[in-house]
């Protein structure tokens, strides 16, 4: 059997046997009244879609965020690697209890 | 002067879409009843039953409506409509994919009458048009949906690869690759059901 030959004359058959286009009586009132009924739920469906895509964008940046910080190399995540930061941040609260008050004010 | 839409008995596309976005969301009508039968002519060639077809176009419509303002009057009305009309019929495949197997023996009578017709010496006898397009329909069906796509558009629509991949937003490549393992995914099923139907 030659397949090749068969389908060939079954794509002509069909290609020669156009669908139908006739349309459903009053199709356009139909397609309209449905799009009347999306404008009037619209307002409330953008403002959810929109909330929802803000939503997900922020969660993709912190991930993204998160992960080029844990990526870098040579990051400092801890401050206590840092002797220099380590001390001028222990310092920091002794120092401003050693200032007079009326200074504060 | 540009004439008044009211005294306007056929106003173009690109009148009718300004007014739309101008706020006459009625005239949106206008486009409906002047597109519909092409593509209730194209739906027919993706889903069998009659609801179906009217869900996809009345999906295409919606669609167009609510990207109305992305289009470029620079390119006809009807390009941008079809386009649509195309990736809307892809969703419908791609998610009614699950649902389209059928038992490749179940053929009617004159499904059947045909291939006894044309398997053993396909270029002779008639042509009983509407029994191979329904047999290529049940054919078509096991495809998956780009082959499906492309073989409708390459096919039975006769669109050449720049039109496809225009309607579909493939590359040219891509649609070339994608015609040549539709055809052999479709030899394969005819080869099945020729053998299921002989042996």
């Amino acid at each position: 059997m030659d397949i090749d030959r068969l389908q060939t004359e079954l794509l002509r058959a069909a290609r020669a046997d156009r669908p139908s286009d006739r349309v459903p009586l009053a199709f356009e009132r139909r397609v309209m009244a449905r799009l009347a009924e999306r404008i009037r739920r619209d307002p409330w469906s953008e403002w959810t879609a929109a909330f929802w895509r803000a939503a997900m964008s922020g969660g993709a940046i912190a991930l993204l965020a998160v992960a080029v910080n844990w990526a870098t190399p040579g990051a400092v995540n801890d401050l206590t690697e840092d002797p220099e930061l380590f001390a001028v941040a222990d310092s920091a609260p002794a120092a401003a209890a050693d200032e007079p008050a009326q200074d504060l004010w | 002067m540009a004439p008044s839409p009211l005294l306007n008995p056929d106003p173009s596309d690109a009148e009718v879409v300004a007014e739309v976005l101008a706020g006459d969301t009625a005239r949106f009508e206008v486009l409906v009843c002047r597109y519909q039968p092409r593509l209730f002519g194209t739906a027919r060639r993706y889903a069998r039953r009659e609801d179906e077809v009217q869900d996809i176009v009345q999906e295409i419509f919606l669609k167009a409506f609510s990207k109305l303002g992305s289009w470029r009057a620079d390119a006809p009305f009807e390009h941008w409509l079809m386009r649509m009309a195309v990736h809307t019929c892809y969703d419908f495949l791609r998610s009614h994919q699950r649902n389209r197997e059928h038992n490749t023996t179940d053929l009617s009578d004159d499904e059947s009458d045909w291939l006894e017709r044309h398997a053993p010496a396909p270029a002779s006898g008639g042509h009983d048009a509407e029994a191979a397009r329904t047999l290529v329909g049940k054919v078509l069906d096991k495809l998956s949906p780009p082959a499906r796509l492309v073989i409708t558009l390459l096919e039975l629509e006769d669109r050449s690869v720049k039109e496809i991949a225009a309607l579909t937003g493939w590359s040219v490549p891509l649609v070339k690759v994608r015609a040549f393992r539709a055809r052999a995914e479709m030899k394969k099923i005819l080869r099945h059901i020729a053998s299921e139907k002989y042996l």
